[in-house]
């Protein structure tokens, strides 16, 4: 059986006047029904681009999306907006994403009304309806975005990407402009959701705590590509690409006697309009050798299985 | 480094910040006292709206009309509030020095780093006594950037967040600041970025004294960073103490509760602890505790009376009617992380 969400070697290029930025190259992944994703890395590592490819907010110029086993560049424009209802976002910040003037019915019913032409009395009940499933009730129909706390107007946006009853959902960092006590009860939101509705989520993050909690698989993408995918708690506990291990040294730990295990990364990332023939974390890298600075590793092995784009990985258990 | 001692370099006592509006007041910051001594890192911790942002705002007189502020404010034993603007601006850059949570609209686009470095430093230090191209120079030197002379050359949109936000600290320390505040200097940026600049911090105040309030929201940033914490909620400090005392034994209902919303590293699938309700509206703050529509303990006295601070242990305080329950509560998030 095929997965519910299948990318091959997506790309994505940006020219500017200084030169071409490959944003993504060759990612591929699959999500599969009922599960979690992660997709985790810093800013400018490309997760944001592939998540709006997948929605067709931008548009990639390499490999294939295929929704459901069908390719979504092979289908029909009619056809394509039928597949493309099944996938829904969540952006990060609920102050920017819900449009001040529109009623709270207004926000949610918007995509009823276009997609099923859904008018009056019925698109009330249904739009009321969303709204009690995210925890908010049927009084808060004519209110307006400003009237609502930052949970609150989040709840509102995912009961706005859940009106049309997607299956999959990308979820763009959904709490990090959110307190954390007022995080937590998004998050449990959200994986209840997943359980009654066997939704998928495509998650975002870059908060490797939460990201432990809520997704089953993750992948790591560093300038553009994937340097570790595989099981979510395999990963975290013994990374095998050493930028995952970077990553979780840079987590600084809430228990005041582990301070000195915070160990940042040495450098920056590099430019994305400078292309280096070898590993793109090579500059970085206190394991790099000769190899890793002049060949690109390969992320090989099964997709379902764990994998590293490495060449001298921190475990074996990879199946290069 | 000069030490002055025993007295506090910066030391806030009964801070009241207030916000005439249309129809109502917001009652910002409602008595709260904190003390930073020499070479002391304090965080100041709490969710949005609790007042720290405003309490680091009135550290340098930086509340503009109609805003009030009232209390007191001392910054190396000179009086901050009720000076006038020509004084403060001898404080301000001189003996402390303020970084922003978002460095691209701290730094002036127009303008390159160098020239914006060195306008800072003519304007504080006696004109011929230094050279201010060297001094700026030094200062990135110090944050840890390459190639400080090419830097000098370049304009704000030329740097990424992290190193924007490390020439932020670079001006800040240019003029030799011994008091640093930081407002949320690393919410904006990566956890890898933010790692540097912790790990940057520590180093500054362990090598020049450099004193530090640094504020957050992030608990895990406090215990990565600060000696002391002061945990704030609807404009009053709820606990102080030495972070490692007050993470250990947490003796406010809301420092435990806070501490149990943090996601951990390694503790296995359960469900996110929250706070139940909401931050209280500041234009009308309820009576007594202002946590005790949250709190799980509260009784009749916290509905009627504001608690003092209690002294809980050395240097330890809390605002809380019932410390020692609060302290013998089993903690409902799983403490502890593998390692």
């Amino acid at each position: 059986m095929s997965a519910l969400l299948e990318v091959r070697n997506l790309g994505k290029t940006y020219p500017t006047r200084r030169g071409v930025v490959q944003a993504v190259s060759d990612v591929s992944f699959d999500v599969e029904a009922g599960e979690t994703l992660a997709l985790v890395g810093e800013s400018g590592c490309g997760k944001t681009t592939v998540a709006l490819t997948l929605l067709r907010l931008l548009q990639h110029d390499a490999g294939e999306v295929y929704f459901d086993g069908r390719n979504l560049d092979a289908l029909s424009t009619t056809d394509r907006q039928g597949v493309r209802r099944n996938l829904s976002i969540v952006f990060q910040n609920p102050y920017s994403s819900l449009d001040p003037r529109m009623r709270i019915r207004d926000i949610v019913g918007e995509p009823l009304r276009t997609v099923y032409r859904l008018r009056g009395h019925e698109l009330t009940e249904r739009v009321a309806r969303h709204l009690e499933s995210v925890g908010l009730a049927r009084e808060h129909l004519s209110r307006y975005p400003h009237e609502f706390s930052g949970g609150q107007r989040q709840r509102i946006a995912i009961a706005r990407a859940l009106a049309l009853e997607p299956r999959l959902l990308v979820l763009d960092e959904p709490t990090s402009a959110l307190d954390v006590s007022v995080q937590a009860q998004v998050l449990n939101l959200l994986r209840s959701l997943q359980q009654r509705l066997n939704l998928s989520y495509l998650f975002i993050s870059h908060n490797l705590a939460v990201v432990e909690q809520m997704a089953d698989r993750v992948l790591v993408m560093y300038l553009g590509r994937i340097v570790e995918t595989g099981p979510v708690a395999d990963i975290f506990e013994r990374p095998a690409h050493p930028y995952t291990r970077a990553l979780l040294d840079s987590i600084p730990s809430v228990d005041p006697s582990r301070r000195d295990r915070l160990k940042p990364i040495s450098g920056e990332i590099p430019s994305a309009l400078v292309h280096h023939p070898g590993c793109p974390f090579a500059p970085r890298c206190p394991r790099a050798d000769d190899l890793c600075r002049t060949a690109m590793p390969p992320l090989d092995g099964q997709p379902d299985r764990r994998r590293a784009a490495c060449f001298h990985p921190l475990t074996q258990e990879t199946t290069q | 480094m000069i030490r002055t001692g025993e007295q506090p370099l910066l030391c806030i006592r009964d801070l009241y910040v207030e916000f005439p509006l249309f129809r109502r007041t917001v009652h910002a910051v409602n008595g709260c006292s904190i003390a930073v001594e020499p070479g002391q890192i304090v965080g100041l911790v709490g969710e949005s709206g609790s007042g720290k942002s405003v309490t680091a705002l009135a550290s340098l007189g930086l509340i503009a009309p109609p805003g009030r502020v009232r209390g007191s404010i001392e910054i190396d034993g000179r009086e901050v509030v009720g000076r006038p603007e020509s004084a403060l601006s001898s404080l301000r850059g001189g003996v402390a020095a303020m970084i922003f949570q978002n460095p691209t609209t701290a730094l002036n686009p127009y303008f390159t780093i160098g020239r914006q470095m060195t306008d800072v430093i003519r304007l504080h230090r006696k004109p011929g006594t230094v050279d201010a191209r060297a001094a700026a120079t030094r200062a990135l030197d110090q944050v840890g950037l390459p190639d400080t002379e090419a830097q000098l050359h370049k304009y704000p949109h030329q740097f990424s967040g992290g190193q924007l936000q490390r020439v932020m600290i670079a001006l800040a320390l240019a003029c030799e600041p011994r008091l640093l505040i930081a407002d949320e200097p690393t919410t904006a940026l990566d956890v890898t970025v933010q790692a540097q600049i912790i790990v940057l911090l520590r180093e500054l105040a362990a090598d020049t004294g450099l004193s530090v309030l640094f504020i957050t929201h992030d608990l895990g940033v406090v215990a990565s960073l600060c000696d002391r914490v002061c945990v704030m909620y609807a404009g009053s400090v709820m606990e102080e103490g030495a972070v490692r005392d007050m993470f250990a034994r947490p003796a406010h209902p809301y420092t435990r509760k806070l501490l149990d919303t943090v996601p951990r590293l390694g503790t296995g699938r359960h469900e996110f602890v929250a706070i139940p309700g909401q931050v209280p509206d500041l234009s009308q703050p309820p009576p007594g505790c202002p946590f005790h529509p949250r709190c799980d303990i509260a009784t009749e006295t916290c509905r009627r009376q504001q608690p003092a601070p209690q002294r809980i242990g050395s240097g330890h305080l809390a605002a809380c009617h019932y410390p020692q329950r609060a302290l013998r509560l089993v903690s409902n998030g799983t403490r502890g992380e593998k390692p």
